[in-house]
């Protein structure tokens, strides 16, 4: 959503000194060509048809697809983008894979079963036997445990590492904190993990600040061949002159082969292993490094409160007795295909997350010699797992995919050929598609001026049949800098005082009013059964977030609804505790570069302006100044919206409140909040746990960090024709099993 | 000419090194960074990235480093290196060798077709002067340089691409691709070519030689574009060089809007996005483009225009 608002942001920017630069004339001739534009694009398209534009024959082998924009990445270990994802999807097979009810509930994939422990953090899976790499290389417990490690290494630099932040010790590991003990330094002993928490003995104060030197650090005296394991050296694809640092970021089971990590001159990275005797210097072995044992129970967040908290053992160890090995990590293999995932708290739920791209294997012979690269067809070293693979990838313009051979559920594979555009301008999408050109567009890529015409309102409430309106898991609001505007009374006197029900009219795309700060789905839409586990009635203005049709439901708790004299009365309450301090006026900020944000700024202004006779000044900037500024702390409010990823709110929701979240720009911070949350995360009964969460988001609702306005939706086009493509709440449809029905005109007849 | 020629060389390079220096500063200048995003990197993996990329290291360090790869020299064995973009995951040659020749081929396109029709109707203008012709060709160039590309693109679309469906509606596939995205960006330079063609024709009708030519009973077809023209056009191959230069290296809004892969997008992307050494790399293509093509406007007055040439 956010880098939408980037895009549209050059644009007008660009629009605007365009404009500029044509002066007076310029600015007339742009008027009147906008009247004459909206005029031919009112009456200009066709309104008898069903369908919008003509609906081509379905070339049944070959589904074509505009995609929203140019994919950063198609590597699953770094795409967090919803243009990547889908894509690295079709080319890397999962743990599990998305099933086709909105969230993608999982099926099963690599892994064909799973059990777990009583305590719900260890859990074993069962792999098929048959999986094999496009390479023929045979896919195995051992390449996850290489993924996940290769995501949470530092050198990684992935965004990616949230969705593994679950896995044991994976959070330090991200930070290259947790080591393992190379001999005994009582209290330790040899093979113990410790955690680094400061250094000379002494313990840091705010350990994320610490600078702390890499005990993974190594030299060689000589020229390093790095290499596949147990290659010779005549293999080698890249050499590291003597001397030259690199990073220790693996080690084999025997310990005789290293993995090292080597940023060579210009821009070229390589991974690759080399023999373990051959790194013979270590530039930071006498480092006096502070330690302390790690809970074998290691709870959450245990290791992120401040480390003086004086439960565990400590010590200090030199850095030559220090090492990092993904052997930390809670994932390792028992056998070659049975894999133990192990967590640092229960989660009843851990088949939702399975499917994640996190737990989509990459091959490590190809990532070592291109990590950046590898991905792209024409360097040759596209090595993939999943039902498609790449051909072509033409940058800012198209990907071709076809059906991978090597794939063991091909036989469920229906097209032969999968053609992505990369399409970043919304009209171009939607023109694509009239035209013909693709079978379905993703969500989000409908220009809002033809909204009116697709859902109907101009064409007589005669919708167009290949045109979705469709919830989407992202809540819109204004955050306050609870550090600036530290009022309770003023900030829930804002909240209160906006009528929310009119943001549908002013937005036109089907907005859901929020006063919550969890998504749902409206009861109107939800299935009988759904209501039912929701504790909702279909007539209610509420929202449930269904996390288990017919059993698990997350109710938002109702936020501050839209009730002047509550909001006057708070008013009067914050002028009295302020007392001088009041100040009349409140500056939001908003980022330029879409309509939708200002359309929405002016609104609140008027709002609190007749409301509460506030005057609000509203101030815009681009999109990169917006976010130095607001996490900065340099705003009163600002404009934010938040997306989650999977069903359970805590991992995509509640997090932001938490007090040592980085997300958390409105600077909340409440002990109570963040015990709640605690408790939820190590409590094993689900329905327990969510009604903890709802308690605990009703305490934010009741501080009023924020003032809650929507709930997102998400638009798109598909052809009749188009079979298997289902909605998904994250914009995040699987996408594998597609197929284009011939027959699609004789079943609609029959209907 | 020789010494022409290398006043001409050293003065460009000089120029290209400010453009340089000065993008390098001036995007460093602007808040916020390339890996700066709505969910905020831990600090270590930050402090990765920035090592890996030289973003660590001091402001001078990073100037000095970056032009000793733009610049010639034995260290980089006398080949440029334009960086490597940070966002697009690509080297910055890599960026321009696929970017350039699409944008080339519609810029290219573009300025054919603005050439043709402008001077076309300018002489014309010209030569029957405060005519219904004269009115007609300057109220259609006036509209051709009004109409903003963003107003033109949609309604050419909607004409051409969704009512009559003779041109597809984007991406530049084949030559039919290549009609509606090079009209839209060259009707401004068509009306700007119309215009100054017209004025440097007027004034050149007005001379003493065409008189002669006149006088001579050479007819007027024949006067104007053998005899005038070479003189008349002389504004428009001034406007010329750096309108192609501009042109040729990419326009944003034409490019976006038909969702073509060119050059046009990055050098608003970059800024937006922080993406220094992108900037730079592409503002010095554009440098070294501006910088040849008005060293061959040059060479070409003198080609014109005898009285240069001789003098």
């Amino acid at each position: 959503m956010q880098r939408a608002d980037v895009r549209m942001g050059i644009k007008i920017q660009h629009v605007l000194s365009q404009s500029k630069g044509g002066g007076t004339l310029g600015r007339f001739g742009l008027a009147c060509m906008t009247v004459v534009g909206l005029w031919v694009c009112a009456c200009g398209l066709p309104e008898e048809q069903d369908y919008f534009g003509p609906v081509p024959e379905p070339d049944v082998n070959h589904f074509k697809w505009c995609n929203s924009g140019e994919p950063e990445w198609v590597d699953p270990a770094l795409t967090t983008s919803t243009t990547g994802s889908p894509i690295a999807r079709l080319m890397f097979s999962g743990l599990t894979d998305m099933g086709t009810d909105v969230w993608g509930k999982s099926v099963p994939s690599i892994a064909e079963s799973w059990d777990f422990d009583d305590d719900l953090r260890r859990f074993t899976f069962h792999l098929r036997d048959d999986v094999v790499w496009s390479n023929q290389r045979r896919l195995t417990s051992a390449d996850f445990v290489y993924h996940v490690a290769r995501i949470l290494h530092p050198t990684t630099t992935s965004r990616n590492t949230e969705s593994l932040k679950f896995i044991k010790n994976g959070k330090l590991f991200n930070k290259e904190r947790v080591k393992i003990l190379q001999k005994d330094v009582p209290p330790f002993a040899k093979g113990d993990f410790v955690e680094i928490i400061g250094l000379d003995g002494n313990i840091a104060e705010s350990i994320d600040k610490l600078e702390i030197p890499s005990s993974n650090r190594r030299t060689s005296s000589k020229d390093l061949k790095l290499r596949d394991k147990g290659a010779s050296e005549k293999q080698s694809y890249a050499t590291v002159p003597a001397g030259t640092e690199i990073d220790l970021v693996d080690r084999s089971k025997d310990g005789s082969w290293s993995y090292v990590y080597f940023q060579g001159e210009m821009f070229q990275w390589f991974y690759g292993w080399v023999p373990s005797s051959e790194l013979d210097g270590q530039p930071n072995h006498d480092v006096q490094y502070t330690i302390r044992g790690i809970n074998k129970e290691n709870t959450l967040f245990v290791s992120e409160t401040s480390a003086s908290t004086d439960v565990f053992k400590k010590g200090v160890a030199k850095g030559v007795d220090l090492v990092m090995t993904s052997e930390v990590l809670g994932i390792y293999e028992r056998g070659p295909t049975t894999l133990v995932l192990e967590t640092n708290a229960p989660i009843p739920y851990i088949h939702d997350i399975t499917q994640s791209r996190a737990l989509r294997p990459t091959p490590r012979e190809s990532v070592s010699r291109a990590p950046q690269k590898w991905t792209q067809p024409s360097k040759g070293l596209l090595v993939t797992s999943g039902p498609f693979t790449m051909t072509e990838w033409k940058v800012r313009d198209h990907m071709t995919l076809i059906k991978s051979e090597s794939h063991f559920n091909k036989d469920l594979v229906n097209v032969d050929k999968f053609t992505v555009f990369s399409i970043d301008e919304q009209s171009a999408s939607a023109n694509l598609y009239f035209s013909g050109e693709c079978d379905a567009t993703t969500s989000n890529t409908i220009p809002t001026t033809y909204i009116p015409l697709l859902n109907g309102i101009k064409r007589g409430g005669r919708r167009y049949k290949d045109f979705y309106n469709e919830p989407y898991d992202g809540s819109y609001f204004y955050t306050f800098n609870t550090e600036k505007i530290t009022n309770v009374h003023f900030r829930r006197a804002l909240a209160h005082a906006v009528d929310r029900s009119q943001i549908p009219t002013i937005l036109q795309g089907g907005q859901i009013p929020s006063t919550s700060f969890v998504p749902g789905i409206s009861a109107k839409n939800l299935s009988e059964e759904d209501l039912k586990a929701c504790g909702l009635e279909k007539d209610s203005k509420r929202v449930g977030r269904v996390i288990e049709s017919g059993k698990l439901c997350y109710r938002p708790p109702l936020g501050p609804e839209f009730n002047l004299e509550k909001a006057k009365a708070e008013m009067a309450l914050a002028k009295k505790e302020m007392g001088d301090d009041f100040k009349n006026t409140v500056e939001a900020k908003y980022n330029i570069g879409n309509e939708g944000h200002k359309l929405v700024a002016e609104f609140l202004q008027n709002q609190w302006k007749e409301n509460l006779g506030l005057e609000v000044t509203l101030s815009t900037m681009e999109w990169k100044t917006y976010l130095e500024q607001t996490s900065a702390g340099n705003f009163e409010m600002a404009r934010y919206g938040w997306i989650g990823a999977t069903p359970h709110p805590e991992f995509s929701f509640h997090l932001y409140f938490l007090c040592d979240s980085p997300y958390n720009r409105a600077r909340f911070c409440n002990k109570k909040y963040d015990a709640l949350f605690n408790e939820a995360r190590n409590e094993t009964d689900p329905v327990k746990r969510l009604r903890i969460l709802e308690e605990a988001e009703s305490i934010v609702l009741n501080e009023a960090p924020f003032v809650p306005l929507y709930i997102y939706t998400q638009q798109r086009m598909m052809r009749p024709y188009v079979r298997d493509f289902p909605m998904h709440m994250g914009d995040q449809p699987p996408l594998w099993r597609v197929w284009l029905d011939p027959d699609w005109k004789q079943k609609e007849a029959r209907k | 000419m020789i010494r022409l020629f290398l006043s001409r060389l050293l003065g460009g390079m000089f120029v290209v090194l400010l453009v340089a220096t000065f993008s390098h500063f001036m995007l460093r200048l602007a808040p916020g960074g390339p890996f700066d995003q709505d969910k905020p990197l831990p600090p270590l993996i930050k402090k990765n990235l920035e090592k890996a990329y030289g973003f660590d290291k001091p402001p001078w360090e990073q100037y000095l480093h970056h032009m000793k790869q733009l610049v010639p020299n034995p260290s980089n064995d006398f080949r440029p290196y334009l960086g490597y973009s940070v966002i697009q995951k690509r080297s910055v040659t890599d960026i321009v060798k696929s970017g350039f020749p699409v944008s080339f081929k519609l810029g290219f396109a573009a300025i054919g077709f603005a050439c043709f029709f402008g001077i076309g109707l300018g002489v014309l203008a010209a030569s029957r002067q405060n005519t219904f012709f004269d009115h007609g060709a300057m109220s259609l160039a006036l509209l051709g340089i009004s109409i903003p590309s963003f107003v033109l693109a949609p309604l050419l679309i909607l004409l051409f691409g969704i009512k009559l469906a003779w041109f597809p509606v984007a991406r530049l596939e084949g030559l039919s691709g290549l009609v509606l995205p090079s009209l839209t960006l060259g009707l401004i330079y068509m009306g700007v070519i119309a215009r100054l063609s017209r004025s440097g024709m007027l004034e050149t009708l007005k001379m003493d030689y065409i008189r002669t030519a006149h006088a001579k009973g050479l007819a007027h077809w024949r006067v104007v574009w053998k005899h005038a023209i070479r003189i008349g056009l002389m504004p428009v191959v001034t406007y010329l060089g750096p309108a192609f230069a501009t042109i040729i290296t990419g326009s944003f809004v034409v490019e976006k809007i038909f969702q073509i892969p060119g050059l046009g997008f990055y050098f608003v992307q970059s800024v937006s996005t922080r993406d220094y050494d992108l900037l730079t790399g592409l503002l010095v293509v554009y440098a070294l483009f501006m910088v040849a093509a008005n060293f061959l406007v040059d060479m070409a007055y003198g080609f014109l225009d005898p009285r240069i040439r001789e003098g």
